[in-house]
């Protein structure tokens, strides 16, 4: 080493030929800063002195300063003292030295000193080889893996490059390309320290902050403001608008591995039983809530998270993707690799993240995972629904509350695939209907079927809307709850009609474009009737609503509600038309809830005060959410709860009923 | 190193038509036969003189590949020339022209003077694009034109100052506003006396004075 710079030692006084003080005095505290770092490292020993105690900082501080104020002081071009740095490669110089650190302190010197320039300095020319290889080997430096203990100045100058890269992203193909890189390999060649150096992009650099320091940091406000700077970092990065850095970023640095691994191993590290009250409505930011007061690790998954749809909703589309792509691999895939981890908490956390990512790539991704078939030993070739499906006949409430809240969520979401997945695919082939009936009323249905084809629009309702029939259809749903057992004497629908029609407008806003059919048509195919694991699921727990809490009866409602309201006209004939015939043992929803209500009734009716009890459940649910209901242990509170809510969902159903039929009327009207 | 004006220069061109080696030559006066890619932008400085007046040229000399097209264009402003560099033994280089040509007009100051140079002269037996047809694109264009090599030096002192020549000569018609020094020239620091306020400028016999 001394040799080498003994030589442009030499060059360096050669050269003076000063025009200007500054100029000349650059010079002066240059050579100075290298002789005394010299002395202190005689034949290339390692001192033990620390920086402090010596010289070497006050010059290096000059030399910075008289930088920049000739950079404040002159327009265009580089300068004298600027070209003379990028000419002889001293800052190149300031890395060795850095990397060499023979004497203590001196890599964090550098790293300050050269922080400093890249924020000051006006036009930092970071795509000079001399400039540039100097960052990238301060980069390295800044391996936290590698250099656990003074991260706050790392980060530092991590944040300000990459917030200068921000500024000039048209430079920031110097860090992230196949170009650049083999630059480096081949500088990297030629030192001779090359194979001990393991040479970091600059994000991978940042991502070494992710993982090491929870353990390492003591001090939390250092902590956080690591942790506050890498994000940063990270998300700077990932809106980068150039298409090759954005492919290098995609395929060749870690992010999205980093970023999914990370968010697994704070998954993993999440207590087993959660405080669902607590976290049932919050959203944690990443920014505002990482200091927050709630359990540590609660904070940062959900914080975790937080960052992560951020990345995925404002990052570049392709990084996007394939952040979400990786965590599918590594985070959801993974979820249901053991059938004793899947626990209440984790189809919580499962629905906070489904909530969490709506209206971003991620949500098509976990409504794509859902869907479909896992690879793992125990679980072959089933999917998340069909598992979470089965799990749902758990005697735990909390755990099938759970389930059913996640399902709500998906089917409000309202993904083509998932509800063709869990429903539609069952029932689009009609085999429920049964053709061969004679001297029913469907002889009516058929007669009007020819004349809607002979006439064409002569007839402005649907046939599957039972535009004959739907008047009875409604008068038997109400009648399922007979007099002396409604908890509101006046019995009328029409309460519903507006939440139901606001519903039913998002509804066909979101299911216009899935090109669903408009009548149920025969298929020619006549086949057995499966309804599918998620109906029969639903119909078995309508079933049981005499024995179960009043929380999963509510929830059922709920499914019921939105599943009758879609505009498919198979769904909507095989759960509303109760006239339709059936085939024999076709479940049909109003037989089961006939049968229901008809258990439900004699239990109520062998309560003395029914009617004044009836009156009180009523208001109970009506100021009730599910959670609390869910805690209800009261028998008799239960069943008169139940029976309120039944009695409720028969009048949102001819409330569906009603306004899409008023609907589709309208809308022929109006053509 | 005192100059009465300093022009701003841009090499460009395609990947190894030998724009770092014409720099090389014309600061050190030396050929490189072998040359590392070069990556983002490198810079040379060489004092010249145009009628007794000393010129300073700063030369930027760009990376030709196609990835590291961004920063380049960011060197177009504030370039007073370009000297826009083809290879005579590879055709393509000479197909590219009208790209680089249109890039540098799109992003340059429209009084940049742009000479068009054919590099690789002594290789003549390989040659694939003809003298004659580089003086018609630049008759066509409103080029200088000149052939080079990096390699003998031919020709290489007077592109660089050719270019400076009709540069100076359109300050004198007053063409150039020279006091805009996104126009890519700027007048030399004039018996300067420099900055008293640079720090440390008057502390070099105090404070850290052991050394």
């Amino acid at each position: 080493m001394m040799p080498v710079l003994n030589t442009i030692l030499d060059s360096v006084v050669d050269t003076i030929a000063p025009p200007t003080p500054a100029f000349e005095n650059f010079i002066y505290h240059w050579e100075k800063f290298m002789v005394n770092y010299l002395e202190w490292t005689t034949d290339g020993q390692f001192s033990q002195t620390r920086i402090e105690e010596t010289n070497v900082p006050g010059h290096l501080e000059i030399v910075q300063q008289i930088l920049i104020c000739e950079d404040q002081n002159e327009k265009i071009a580089t300068n004298l003292c600027m070209e003379y740095v990028l000419k002889n490669d001293l800052f190149n110089m300031l890395a060795v030295i850095a990397e060499k650190e023979k004497l203590i302190g001196i890599r964090i010197l550098v790293l300050k000193c050269m922080t400093n320039l890249i924020s000051q300095l006006k036009n930092p020319v970071l795509a000079h080889q001399s400039f540039f290889v100097t960052i990238q080997r301060l980069i390295n430096l800044c391996d936290s893996v590698l250099y656990n203990k003074q991260q706050q100045d790392q980060i530092h100058f991590l944040y300000m490059l990459c917030t200068l890269l921000n500024n000039q992203q048209n430079v920031s193909i110097m860090f992230f390309s196949n170009e650049s890189n083999m630059c480096r390999l081949e500088e990297a060649k030629a030192s001779t320290e090359s194979s001990t150096f393991n040479r970091l992009n600059l994000l991978d650099c940042i991502l070494t902050y992710i993982n090491t320091k929870v353990c390492i940091i003591k001090d939390c406000t250092t902590n956080t403001d690591v942790y506050y700077k890498c994000c940063d970092c990270i998300l700077l990065l990932t809106k980068f608008n150039d298409e090759n850095v954005i492919d290098y970023i995609s395929n060749e640095t870690k992010l999205c591995s980093t970023l999914s691994e990370h968010f697994r191993n704070l998954f993993c590290a999440l207590p087993t039983a959660l405080d669902y009250n607590g976290l049932e409505t919050i959203e944690l930011n990443w920014r505002d809530d990482y200091n927050a007061t709630y359990s540590n690790d609660v904070t940062k998954f959900f914080c975790w998270l937080n960052f992560i749809i951020e990345i995925i909703r404002d990052g570049q589309l392709k990084i996007s993707y394939s952040l979400c792509e990786s965590l599918r691999l590594l985070f959801f895939n993974k979820l249901f690799d053991t059938p004793e981890q899947i626990s209440c908490s984790y189809v919580f956390l499962l629905k906070k993240i489904y909530r969490a990512a709506d209206h971003t790539p991620l949500n098509y991704t976990i409504n794509y995972w859902l869907r479909s078939e896992l690879d793992n030993s125990y679980y072959d070739k089933q999917t998340p629904i069909d598992i979470l499906i089965k799990l749902s006949s758990t005697t735990d409430d909390t755990f099938v509350f759970n389930i059913l809240n996640f399902f709500i969520d998906v089917l409000h979401d309202s993904d083509k695939e998932v509800l063709d997945f869990i429903i539609l695919q069952f029932i689009n082939n009609r085999n429920y209907y049964e053709r061969c009936t004679s001297g029913t009323w469907s002889d009516e249905e058929d007669e009007r079927e020819k004349k809607l084809l002979s006439n064409g629009n002569n007839i402005n309702t649907s046939r599957t809307l039972a535009p004959s029939s739907i008047d009875r259809i409604i008068n038997r749903l109400l009648a399922l709850i007979p007099q002396n057992l409604q908890s509101d004497q006046l019995h009328t629908f029409k309460d519903h009609i507006t939440d139901v029609k606001n519903m039913y407008n998002d509804v066909l806003d979101k299911c216009t474009k899935f090109d669903w059919p408009s009548e149920a048509l025969n298929s020619v195919k006549i086949n057995d009737f499966d309804e599918g694991p998620f109906l029969r699921m639903i119909f078995k727990k309508i079933s049981n609503i005499p024995n179960q809490n009043s929380s999963t009866t509510l929830q059922l409602k709920i499914i019921l509600i939105f599943l009758s309201s879609l505009p498919h006209p198979y769904l909507h004939e095989y759960l509303l038309n109760s006239t339709l015939p059936l085939k024999r043992n076709v479940p049909s929803l109003y037989m089961i809830l006939c049968q229901v209500l008809k258990e439900l009734h004699k239990k109520i009716l062998t309560f003395p005060n029914y009617n004044k009890e009836l009156i009180q459940a009523r208001k109970r649910i009506l100021n009730s959410s599910s959670i609390k209901l869910l805690k209800e242990k009261n028998f008799e509170v239960i069943v008169f709860n139940n029976a309120v809510i039944l009695e409720e969902l028969c009048k949102e159903l001819v409330a569906v009923l009603f306004v899409k039929y008023h609907h589709t009327n309208l809308a022929n009207e109006n053509i | 190193m005192s100059y009465a004006y300093l022009f701003k220069y841009i090499i460009i061109g395609d990947t190894g038509v030998g724009k770092s080696c014409l720099l090389l030559q014309f600061t050190d006066k030396r050929f490189q036969p072998v040359h590392d890619l070069t990556i983002g932008v490198e810079f040379g400085a060489r004092l010249v003189s145009i009628e007794t007046k000393p010129i300073k040229l700063q030369i930027w000399d760009t990376a030709g590949q196609e990835a590291f097209r961004s920063i380049t264009r960011s060197y177009y402003r504030g370039a007073a020339g370009a000297l826009l560099v083809y290879d005579i033994t590879r055709r393509d280089t000479f197909n590219h022209l009208t790209t680089w040509l249109e890039d540098a007009r799109q992003h340059s100051n429209s009084n940049m003077v742009i000479m068009l140079i054919g590099n690789k002269s002594d290789l003549e037996a390989k040659r694939e694009v003809k003298k004659e047809e580089g003086e018609a694109f630049a008759r066509e264009h409103g080029l200088v034109f000149m052939e080079t090599s990096a390699k003998t030096s031919d020709n290489v002192e007077e592109a660089f100052i050719n270019t400076a020549k009709e540069i100076y000569e359109k300050i004198q018609e007053g063409v150039f506003d020279i006091n805009n020094e996104a126009n890519g020239i700027k007048i030399g620091p004039q018996h300067s006396t420099g900055n008293s306020s640079i720090p440390g400028g008057n502390n070099r016999s105090n404070g850290n004075g052991c050394c």
